[in-house]
């Protein structure tokens, strides 16, 4: 027969079980920093380019006109060329607004409808006017503007 | 709170059976191994879905991800550093382990099943570490598995099943890596897993075995008398091996190379005496090194319950099994010294890639052209490519737009012609029509209307009414009817050209010859074609008015061309997928693995004959048609599509002139037609299975202008 285990003796063994959760705590920490740093490592935004888009002489004027963007960007480990689709609107001598062609509902893109001069998403019926604004549906705000600038004839915009 | 939970969970009492095993007086430091080799696993664990989220498992990519973890990723050095030491501290944890558990006799009865668990856990960690180090995809990665699925394919009469088993496919590569990958990261930690609760369950069924005498001390819990210990003991194994993984870069070899002769495959230090081992039993005895010797520590180690079943467990007293268990680490030891005293000094890491292996990077298209505005942001190859699709759908040639173009005073950027400025319309047009009407798919092309005519025809002609349907075959077609299955085809080229087992040693093809460039517009020279399988494949043209070269080295792609703009340009996207393809289809006898979804199209024609069209993908939407003569059973002509923004862009290549060069038939002119212009290539001498030089395959090296 083994001796019995003899009676806890309580506060040593709050402080060796101290002593053990520390440690333990410690090496977890240590590998919780490595393991979370490197997983958000690659989560930081991207910095915006100025991309050229159009010639400012080929938009009509105050009509949305559908622009890809194709930009060559690193995508982790490779190369990867990114399209993005936007909306030009010539509002002015040499103004123009863009839009993300993103619906700002669950991200399908949107269609400029030129009957009814308004932009409409496929998906949930999310409507906007020529300015981006939301008319109906269930967006919960206008489209997404972008940043754009006139050089010459060159509709740059920033994405 | 925590009363609800256990009211709910008895999460308490679950603690306390967990936490609280009596462990024997005297039990103490010996007999902390165990939690070591736990917790290196968990170790590996956390670190191992880590390297997960950035690790990708495909030869394309493999090495440049694990490169990116090295040196991109927030402490993905220390990671990796962790990961790949970690193995080596396992394997020797477990081997001390395993060393504790013989010495004080831990697996005799009532333990002998526990014991055999202990062995097949031990097989499963090694087993991890053999998938682990090919997913770097680097030259020891590459090398060390070819030695491996070697060995295993030396294996007396499974040997080529185990072979094909481990490789996944005809070669090593994509398919073998995906294989590794999926049994690294799925099968082997569920095996793991379930071997460790099993353990775990009869380590507690039966307790520790204690010292080898009771001793008068009591008994006392688990926690924290004995945890202590563990945990003290694993973090001082911690602190080593992070301090390991701190100052040592995890080795990161030059990008695999399957034609690199010079690298000396050598495997882990755990693995080195099995491989020390070959050296001795060479040619028809190698089975015993690789199966037999092996083989037959695993069984003893398996039997070594049953086969020492005294009760006594004092070493000293058991001479036979520790001795000969201390022969076996002995002999294990030496073969390993000796081993790594024979491994030749690692190459210096300047040698990071190896020349040319480097994709290039993109030429993009608003870097070398003036004035693009509706094709913009593609590459320079791509763009080729829809300049190409323009004027082969509207029978132009490129001077039609563009003022002087084959000539030295070409103005691309000029946009005097007005069929230029229309020429962009047009394309925003038909992007328009796509966009708007079949969801971006490229349903609508220039071809669709133009037909070789720069302006459209508008209306049906009359003459035409109760006339034969056109029956031109769409670029993508389903199995036909009444054709014979796919494999019976590429059987009887096979045959056509030689049989399999010549087909089969083509390894390498060296050629020369006379080529007439540009339909004779770009004059008369000679070529030198090399091609090395499974997928490197270069021609080298000498014009009069320079070289024009297309190389694929099994990685990157280049073309070179006289009188253009960009001379020499990296192909990117389908350009750089389609002469993969090309370079996988000059060898006949893989043509069953170059492709997936083979299939036999509908009957059809091919330079006038009847021919069954066999049609398979490439990479990422790349097609190609095989056109094999019906009568004699050759390959006339390849066809291979590959996506662009404006349409398919299509390459053909037309065999004929078939002659006999040793037993083999090949033909002897090839005429390429890609959309830019058409050469054909009059083959003189051809040789088979010659050494090339690596340079051929790589970045061409032009002179200077």
């Amino acid at each position: 027969m083994p001796p019995e285990t003899p009676p806890p003796d309580a506060t040593r063994r709050v402080l060796l079980g101290s002593i053990t959760s520390g440690i333990l705590t410690v090496i977890g920490g240590i590998l919780g920093v490595l393991g979370g740093g490197a997983a958000f490592s690659s989560t930081v935004r991207r910095d915006a380019e100025w991309l050229a888009a159009s010639a400012l002489h080929e938009l009509p004027d105050n009509q949305p006109t559908p622009v890809t963007l194709t930009v060559r960007r690193l995508d982790g480990y490779r190369d990867a060329i990114e399209r993005r689709t936007i909306f030009l609107v010539k509002t002015g001598e040499a103004d123009v607004a863009a839009f993300d062609a993103r619906c700002t509902h669950l991200g399908c893109l949107v269609g400029w409808d030129a009957d009814e001069q308004v932009f409409r998403c496929p998906c949930h019926g999310g409507v906007f006017d020529r300015a981006g604004a939301v008319m109906d549906g269930p967006p919960p705000e206008g489209l997404t503007t972008i940043a754009t600038r006139v050089d010459g004839d060159r509709v740059l915009v920033q994405a | 709170m925590r009363d609800w939970l256990d009211s709910r969970t008895g999460f308490r009492a679950l603690l306390r059976h967990l936490l609280d095993e009596p462990i024997p007086g005297g039990a103490g430091w010996w007999f902390v191994t165990g939690s070591v080799v736990l917790f290196l696993l968990a170790v590996q664990f956390v670190t191992g879905v880590v390297l997960a989220f950035f690790y990708s498992p495909s030869p394309d990519y493999a090495y440049d991800s694990v490169r990116f973890i090295m040196e991109r990723v927030t402490f993905g050095r220390i990671l990796r550093g962790l990961h790949y030491f970690g193995a080596s501290f396992i394997v020797v944890a477990s081997l001390v382990h395993m060393l504790r558990v013989v010495a004080l006799g831990s697996y005799k009865k009532p333990r002998e099943v526990n014991w055999i668990v202990g062995v097949l856990l031990l097989l499963i960690v090694l087993a991890f570490a053999l998938t682990g180090y090919l997913l770097p995809w680097d030259q020891k990665a590459y090398w060390a598995t070819t030695v491996t699925i070697n060995i295993a394919g030396s294996t007396p009469i499974v040997g080529n099943f185990l072979g094909g088993l481990l490789r996944g496919g005809a070669d090593l590569g994509a398919l073998t890596l995906m294989r590794w990958y999926a049994a690294h990261v799925l099968l082997l930690p569920a095996c793991l897993a379930a071997f460790t609760i099993a353990h775990l369950y009869l380590l507690r069924r039966h307790g520790i075995s204690g010292p080898l005498k009771p001793v008068s001390e009591p008994s006392t819990p688990f926690y924290p008398y004995q945890a202590l210990k563990d945990t003290v003991t694993v973090a001082l194994v911690f602190a080593l091996l992070l301090a390991v993984a701190l100052v040592f870069n995890a080795p990161l070899d030059a990008a695999a190379d399957p034609t690199d002769g010079s690298f000396v495959p050598r495997p882990e230090w755990y693995f080195m005496s099995l491989f020390e081992l070959l050296k001795y039993f060479p040619g028809r005895l190698e089975p015993i090194a690789t199966v037999v010797i092996p083989g037959l520590v695993v069984t003893l180690l398996l039997l070594l319950p049953f086969l020492d079943r005294r009760r006594e467990r004092d070493p000293a007293k058991r001479p036979a099994v520790v001795g000969g268990f201390l022969v076996v680490l002995a002999g294990i030891t030496f073969l390993t010294v000796l081993g790594v005293r024979s491994t030749p000094a690692p190459a210096s890491p300047a040698a990071g890639r190896r020349p040319g292996a480097t994709p290039g990077a993109p030429v993009m298209v608003e870097d070398v052209f003036k004035n693009v505005q509706a094709l913009k942001g593609l590459t320079v190859d791509e763009f080729m490519g829809t300049m190409g699709l323009m004027s082969a759908s509207l029978g132009l040639c490129c001077s039609d737009c563009h003022p002087g173009a084959g000539t030295e005073s070409v103005k691309w950027e000029d946009d005097s012609n007005p069929r230029k400025v229309k020429a962009r319309e047009m394309v925003r047009m038909m992007q328009a029509i796509n966009r708007d009407n079949f969801s971006g798919r490229q349903v609508v092309t220039c071809w669709t209307c133009h037909r070789l005519r720069d302006v459209p025809v508008q209306t049906p002609r009359l003459d035409n009414l109760y006339a034969e349907a056109i029956t031109e075959l769409d670029d993508v077609v389903s199995r036909g009817n009444g054709v014979p299955p796919v494999g019976q085809v590429l059987d009887r080229y096979l045959d056509a050209i030689g049989g399999a087992a010549k087909a089969a040693g083509i390894t390498s093809i060296v050629a020369t010859g006379k080529v007439e460039a540009f339909g004779s517009f770009g004059g008369g020279g000679t070529f030198e074609f090399f091609a090395e399988a499974p997928d490197r494949r270069a021609m080298h043209s000498h014009l009069p008015s320079g070289e024009s070269i297309r190389t694929f080295d099994g990685r990157a792609g280049w073309f070179a061309i006289p009188l253009a703009v960009v001379r020499k340009y990296p192909l990117t996207a389908g350009e750089l997928d389609g002469a993969r393809v090309d370079a996988m289809l000059t060898f006949p006898a893989r043509i069953a693995q170059s492709l997936t979804g083979l299939h036999v199209g509908p009957r059809t024609e091919a330079q006038g004959r009847p021919v069954f069209l066999v049609q398979g993908n490439g990479p990422r939407g790349t097609v190609a048609s095989l056109y094999f003569d019906r009568e004699s059973g050759l390959l006339l002509r390849v066809i291979r599509y590959t996506p662009s923004q404006i349409g398919k862009v299509p390459t053909q290549v037309d065999y004929e002139d078939y002659r006999d060069v040793g037993g083999i038939t090949f033909p002897f002119r090839w005429t390429y037609t890609w959309l830019d212009g058409r050469d054909t290539f009059e083959f003189g001498d051809v040789r088979f299975n010659q050494p090339i030089d690596p340079a051929k395959f790589g970045e061409p090296l032009l002179p200077a202008p």
